[in-house]
């Protein structure tokens, strides 16, 4: 048995570095209003997870939260190219998935703080995030499963003939559970309006992956292998992202079939709040710091003519509803006692006896 | 009226549901071309079409996650897990998804979904393909669970199972196929969270599920006619749990007895035990008794199945001689 | 060896019926005390409802003359099943309230539970259990003996009765039936009667069977202007349906850990 901590000390494998050029997508066909919504949407996640940090560092947000720090570009770069009413599918890190449909940062935001006004009434916590009326069909804790329901809901849509298509958000370790695989070959074998979108942030928890994965690229080296086209991207370039969405989305719709898309991008923190993310190399991490999604973005519009008082009136706008949020969540009530005892059932109760 | 076997009463409860709703659909390995291993889904396909009637890849997790997210987004599925056994395999969609998601999203989500399978030994098939899990379900929290001994119980809960907007898990029982009876004509649609009284008596209340309650009923006859009088309960459902009506027998009867397919821990029986002992403390007139099968996986040679799976001898011993002493 | 435990039915009563177990023979195995033996010592039949009948009347109450408003009155037999010493008022609550809200009449929707009780006056008043519908019968019996659980029938003007439809519990009082008066304000009254032992036809494996069972006359007084007849009596058969379904009334020890 060859095992990776013989070949080389915990947290000092090869750095792998992000792109060099920030300006290749500088003349791609998008069009000015969506590249600052683009952008605005990247704000509200950038603030809105720093926010919720020092909420945690306060003792405010309990247990444990899962931040998309860095990881903005793919969030909103599918957010903004999804139709209203298709759906969305996130794990445990979610909060950036959430707002990127529209949901407001009050109820989220309150609900990390565990308040009566949170989206989940306190009871579902940061990692179950879900918003049914914005399409946002859920953040899963169990990585994997997701895969299958998000299958599930697509195969409704194909059933009504809606055109409505599903988009599943995962990391890079969930391309070794079973359920990953299970998913992707019915949703091949169905050909399901669905799009499987792998946020390789290159590290599972504490584990590099490239440790424990028999190929290099996680996610499109194993598309071949469920008939699918292998397609990696640049996570941290919210245009690629946007337009690699705009395609897959519209593949699905038109009734082709399943995408799968692999998005290199990084975490600036840790795995969770409670991990400050020792076992990176320090070259990698700088490197990757100043591959910053917002701050490409930002360039990307100046190059572009936009003026900066407008980027940041926005910035300005973003930050007075992060605050408004913290104030409004902050001040909700806590969840009343019996609501502990409700919406297990339908009925609404809990329950099991007569 | 007609005669049907419990296998055609499950056929017949899916589709008088599909008839009756264009939403409901049935998805699962080998229930569309094949009618099921069981043929328990037989003329489906024909009927309704392989839009509705799906074959499935031997993948329980992938099923089942389907069926959830379908259920989520405006249809109400009918997934199969071929033998109850498989649900281990896809444990984490049942327990961690189906069951929670309504209470972590604090209502958002409605999950009117129906999961069957073929659950119970007595068919020489091993201890991979014989179990009787009905109490995994019923351990956790949000799964409704319900377990028919007849074939008219199948068509009626069936519908129950479907039109109720929870998630279901219906447990048909492999052993009790092949049986059949008379079932009446025209839609069936039963209730979810009721016992019903199969054969009333004095002496005792027996509670049974699924293959348990044709045995605890041959029992009951032999009984009588050594003069003991026992009143027979088909539990049918353990979640919703009808508490009002085991209790009521109890009152009369004052004394207990539970039958139980499974291994011997932590099986339904135990759990209605503990509620008799608690608010029927003092209707009781001797200990609450369960028989079940003992703490093993089962055998699979039919010598040492029979031996183990509580058998019509074995339940008459076990009351009788409870209650002379 | 003698057997000196009692078992838990026994106990309970032996110290309703004021039997001392000390003294007493039993005829169980080993001399066990039955709750027959107990029962017989204190001279009670070991079959309740015998003792019910005994206590009987053959009459009926007939509402006076001249109340000035036209009623109607239908009466059928509720199957109960084997015999039982527990009230039926309480079973007859949850089946009235249950079929109210399957097919609510003049407003009464099985939420709230009106039951006629009898003031120390002697006059008969109407007393209301709100939010009852949830309520399984053990629950409405405590409620029913717990004076601070009913509250005073809303007279104000303008203000409907909380529930058009009551229930009367003749049973209590040890009558077979009644016809009560139609107190102003109510568009109905079902009242439930004492059970008594009744050979009947039961049904086992699809074959009748005769056996002992326990029947209880359910009837129904209403104003026909507000319930017609029809009404009435479909009230009165999905009664009759509920008390049937729940056969025996639940245990009186507390519920608890539900």
């Amino acid at each position: 048995m060859t095992l990776p901590l013989q070949h080389h000390p915990y947290g000092e494998h090869d750095a792998v570095l992000p792109p060099g050029d920030v300006t290749r997508h500088d003349s791609a066909p998008i069009d000015l209003d969506t590249r600052l919504h683009l952008y605005r949407r990247q704000q509200e996640m950038r603030q809105f997870e720093k926010r919720a940090y020092d909420l945690f560092m306060q003792q405010l947000v309990k247990g444990t939260s899962h931040l998309s720090l860095g990881m903005e570009a793919i969030a909103a770069g599918f957010g903004v190219a999804m139709r209203a009413d298709d759906y969305s599918f996130a794990t445990y890190r979610g909060h950036a998935h959430t707002l990127a449909r529209g949901v407001g940062m009050t109820p989220v935001l309150a609900e990390l703080l565990g308040r009566a006004n949170g989206l989940l009434g306190g009871k579902g916590g940061s990692m179950h995030l879900t918003s049914v009326e914005h399409g946002m069909l859920g953040s899963y804790a169990i990585i994997g499963a997701h895969l299958t329901i998000a299958n599930g809901a697509a195969w409704s849509a194909q059933y009504r003939g809606s055109g409505q298509v599903a988009v599943c958000f995962f990391g890079d370790g969930t391309t070794n559970i079973g359920a990953f695989h299970e998913a992707l070959n019915y949703a091949a074998v169905y050909r399901l309006p669905v799009v499987f979108v792998c946020e390789n942030n290159l590290y599972m928890e504490y584990t590099v992956t490239s440790d424990i994965t028999a190929v290099r690229r996680p996610a499109a080296d194993r598309a071949a292998a469920y008939g699918m086209t292998p397609i990696e991207i640049d996570g941290n370039d919210a245009d690629e992202v946007y337009q690699t969405a705009v395609a897959a989305l519209a593949r699905a719709r038109s009734g082709a079939g399943p995408s799968l898309v692999e998005a290199v991008t990084y975490r600036h923190g840790g795995h969770s709040r409670a991990d400050p993310g020792k076992y990176r190399p320090a070259a990698e991490v700088a490197a990757w710091q100043a591959y910053d999604p917002v701050a490409i973005y930002r360039g990307r519009l100046r190059r572009l003519g936009v003026d900066p008082a407008q980027l940041d009136r926005i910035d300005k706008e973003v930050a007075d509803a992060v605050d408004e949020a913290t104030e409004q969540a902050s001040a909700g009530e806590l969840p009343p006692p019996g609501s502990a005892m409700t919406e297990l059932w339908a009925d609404g109760g809990s329950s099991w006896r007569n | 009226m007609a005669q049907l076997s419990y296998r055609e009463a499950v056929a017949r409860g899916i589709a008088q549901e599909m008839d009756r709703d264009e939403r409901v659909v049935l998805v699962g390995e080998d229930v569309a071309g094949a009618g099921g291993v069981f043929k328990t889904t037989a003329g489906l396909l024909d009927r309704f079409g392989p839009r509705r009637v799906v074959d499935t890849p031997i993948s329980e997790q992938a099923i089942l996650g389907a069926a959830m997210g379908a259920a989520m987004t405006g249809l109400r599925p009918v997934a199969e897990i071929m033998f109850s056994d498989f649900f281990a395999v896809c444990w984490d969609i049942v327990v961690n998804q189906i069951a929670k998601t309504r209470y972590m999203t604090n209502g958002q989500v409605s999950l009117p979904l129906v999961i069957k399978s073929g659950n119970g030994g007595s068919l020489r098939f091993g201890a991979q393909h014989s179990q009787s899990v009905e109490n995994w379900a019923m351990a956790v929290p949000g799964l409704k669970v319900v377990s028919p001994s007849t074939p008219t119980d199948v068509v009626g809960l069936m519908a129950a199972a479907v039109r109720s907007d929870d998630p279901v898990l219906f447990f048909e029982h492999k052993g009790l196929y092949s049986g059949r009876a008379e079932v009446p004509d025209g839609e069936i649609v039963d209730t979810l969270g009721t016992a019903k009284i199969r054969r009333p008596g004095r002496d005792a209340t027996v509670v049974a599920l699924g293959l348990m309650v044709p045995r605890a009923l041959r029992a009951a006859d032999e009984l009588a006619g050594r003069g003991i009088d026992v009143e027979v309960i088909d539990v049918r459902s353990l979640v919703p749990l009808d508490v009002t009506t085991i209790l009521d027998s109890v009152h009369r009867t004052g004394r207990l007895f539970t039958v139980e397919e499974n291994p011997r821990l932590l099986g339904w029986g135990a759990e209605i035990a503990s509620i008799a002992v608690d608010e029927a403390f003092w209707d009781l007139d001797g200990p609450v008794q369960r028989i079940t099968t003992p703490h093993i996986p089962l055998p699979s040679a039919d010598s040492l199945e029979d031996l183990v799976i509580p058998s019509v001898e074995s339940i008459g011993q076990t009351i009788e001689k409870a209650l002379q002493s | 060896m003698t057997r000196q435990q009692h078992s838990p039915r026994v106990r309970r009563l032996a110290g309703e019926h004021g039997v001392d177990l000390a003294g007493l023979r039993g005829s169980g195995p080993a001399g066990r005390v039955r709750p027959a033996d107990v029962l017989a010592a204190a001279g009670q039949p070991a079959t309740p409802s015998a003792a019910v009948a005994a206590a009987v009347p053959a009459a009926a109450v007939v509402p006076a003359a001249g109340s000035g408003r036209t009623v109607a009155a239908a009466l059928v037999e509720a199957q109960l099943g084997a015999a039982d010493d527990r009230p039926v008022g309480p079973l007859a609550a949850v089946a009235l309230l249950r079929a109210l809200r399957r097919t609510p009449l003049a407003d009464a929707d099985g939420r709230h539970l009106a039951v006629l009780v009898d003031g120390a006056d002697g006059r008969r008043g109407v007393r209301v259990l709100r939010d009852a519908g949830d309520l399984n019968p053990a629950a409405v019996a405590r409620r029913l003996t717990d004076p601070d659980g009913l509250a005073e029938e809303a007279s104000a003007a303008g203000d409907g009765p909380a529930s058009a439809v009551a229930l009367c519990d003749s049973a209590a009082a040890g009558l077979l039936h009644e016809v009560p008066q139609l107190p102003a304000g109510l568009a109905a009254v079902v009242s439930v009667g004492a059970p008594v032992e009744r050979p009947t036809v039961v049904h086992h494996d699809g074959q009748p069977m005769l056996a002992i069972g326990a029947v209880s006359t359910v009837g129904i007084v209403h104003d026909p202007a507000r319930i017609t007849p029809a009404a009435a009596h479909a009230l009165l058969g999905a009664v009759r349906a509920e008390l049937e379904t729940l056969r025996s009334t639940t245990n009186p020890t507390t519920n608890r850990n539900r």
